[in-house]
């Protein structure tokens, strides 16, 4: 044995920290990446349309609800089943996986190049969604850009119908409010900060469907993440890559994110689901692109019947865009 | 999964899993370039490094201080990290530099501890870890004229020696850790091993 064998072997009985060692000097590093001395802001860019997503425009309208848990749509049989725990170790800090997921997603949807859909484009989206007990609807609609105009089929033909003024929540209204958000994450959340209120009853107030909503987000992050979720949700025709990106990094440094790289969506496709709320909650991320695609949530708000009529099913709800594409007209896919 | 009408080129499907496994940046090089416009990134370096750095430090100096001069290393790196030479895709010789300043200003804790192992045979450094580690078998393990050898070493011949025998740098990452040249490595780690070749005598257990 040599002198730098000798010394090698001094104190090496001294063991790694433990991961609750590591956990507070990482807190320390993250509270300094967030202090204010950001980069220029970049130019935003567009992201095309190239995930095979599809969701119906009405469906859009549950979400804020759905996602805390809220009316369950009616469907068909067709469990999505519970979600798995987190994939990450046990040794691991708790929001070192989630952290890096959505870096990793941040940077991949930043790198898409991308041109805006016009106003007048025509979106084509097939949605599905299965909940436990309950049948599991597929629809598929057309929608403007901006929403003036959408289409059905009917008898195997697409019908166009002119939409009422005040349309709710349309591609271009999904588009322009992300596009309107601030670029830092601290700044996101500040404005998603604003828009969920401060108390459990303004979460409350903001997650709430229905008047019988009866749950609502366990804290401010929770409600954040779900605001910036539903942003994320609804921009299924076409978002800002950066400003999707950004929100991507505004999410990974919320407290109490998870993520579980092994779930599926309403079509069995493989899913990175992200989650605040310990998995009640899922908001589902294509493992290649890191677009969303899909949401699955535990519903723990139902409505409350004044009547002596049954209940709405409470089983998990599986939504998927199964396929979200520019055409030209209603009817191509 | 139906594909759109407007298809573009797919890169290889990246997911990220445990930080210690597979990691979406190729090499720290990546992730500090990274961390340039998304600062958060960086704590990605941490999940890579700290625990390595975290115990080199306490080997150096015991474990009541390691937390502080881990969290001390990374703060400064990431303040830093603009700096940093992208050609270089392992950040451990830029992260293990950056301690040994910061451990070099506790220099005399350091060299007190190895005498105090040498002439109790109680080591201070791990007093910390008591409860993790057999006490007779590191009092077994304990090698007072080693640490004595250690502790009487030039300070900049010691980071040397450690960096290569405890942090398991090799001489150019030594180099670049320490900002001097290869051939300065080679004449330290020489004089340091002669040193402790002579310290030891006839209780060398290699001899």
């Amino acid at each position: 044995m040599n002198e730098l064998d000798l010394v090698r072997t001094l104190r090496a009985d001294i063991p790694d920290p433990a991961p609750a060692r590591m956990a507070a000097g990482r807190g320390r590093l993250l509270a300094a990446t967030a202090e204010p001395s950001l980069p220029a802001r970049r130019a935003r860019r567009v992201r095309s349309l190239a995930i095979p997503v599809g969701l119906v425009t009405a469906a859009a309208a549950a979400v804020a609800v759905v996602l805390s848990g809220g009316t369950p749509l009616s469907a068909h049989p067709g469990s999505s089943g519970g979600s798995r725990p987190s994939a990450h170790s046990g040794t691991s800090p708790r929001l070192s996986l989630s952290a890096q997921v959505l870096t990793v997603a941040a940077d991949k949807v930043a790198s898409w190049p991308a041109t805006r859909p016009t106003d007048d484009q025509w979106v084509y989206v097939k949605f599905f969604q299965t909940q436990t007990g309950v049948a599991t609807q597929s629809t598929e609609r057309w929608i403007r850009f901006d929403g003036s105009e959408t289409a059905s089929l009917q008898d195997g033909q697409p019908v166009v119908h002119h939409a009422t003024t005040g349309a709710y929540n349309t591609p271009l209204d999904a588009y322009n409010a992300l596009a309107a958000l601030p670029s830092s994450p601290a700044a996101i959340r500040a404005t998603a900060g604003r828009a969920v209120g401060t108390t459990p009853q303004d979460w409350l107030n903001w997650a709430r469907g229905n008047p019988a909503a009866d749950s609502a987000p366990k804290d401010r992050g929770q409600a954040e993440f779900d605001y910036l979720a539903e942003m994320l949700w609804v921009a299924y025709a076409g978002a800002p890559a950066e400003a999707e990106s950004d929100v991507y990094r505004a999410m990974a440094g919320i407290g109490g994110v998870t993520v579980d790289t092994h779930l599926a969506d309403a079509v069995g496709r493989p899913a990175i689901g992200v989650s605040a709320n310990d998995g009640a909650s899922w908001l589902l991320l294509d493992p290649q692109t890191y677009q969303v695609i899909g949401l699955r949530v535990k519903p723990t708000m139902f409505m409350k019947s004044t009547t002596s009529g049954p209940q709405p099913p409470s089983g998990a709800i599986s939504m998927a865009w199964v396929k979200v594409a520019l055409v030209n007209q209603p009817g191509d896919r | 999964m139906t594909a759109p009408p407007q298809q573009r080129e797919e890169p290889p499907r990246q997911v990220a899993h445990d930080p210690g496994a597979d990691h979406p940046f190729p090499d720290d090089a990546a992730l500090i370039e990274s961390s340039w416009q998304e600062p958060e990134a960086f704590a990605g370096l941490y999940d890579r490094h700290a625990v390595p750095i975290h115990r080199y430090v306490s080997r150096r100096l015991g474990d009541g201080m390691a937390d502080d001069i881990v969290g001390d290393t990374f703060l400064a790196a990431f303040r830093r990290r603009r700096g940093y030479d992208l050609r270089y895709p392992d950040a451990r010789p830029w992260l293990y530099g950056i301690a040994a300043n910061l451990i070099g200003k506790h220099r005399r804790s350091e060299v007190r501890m190895l005498r105090a192992l040498a002439r109790t045979g109680a080591d201070p450094a791990i007093e910390g870890h008591a409860d993790r580690i057999d006490s007779r078998v590191s009092a077994a393990a304990v090698q007072g004229d080693l640490a004595v050898a250690v502790s009487g070493l030039a300070a900049r011949d010691r980071d040397v020696l450690l960096l290569v025998a405890w942090a398991d740098l090799s001489y150019e990452q030594t180099a670049t850790a320490l900002g001097i040249p290869l051939g300065t490595v080679r004449s330290r780690l020489h004089r340091a091993r002669a040193k402790i070749r002579e310290a030891l005598g006839d209780r060398n257990p290699a001899s």
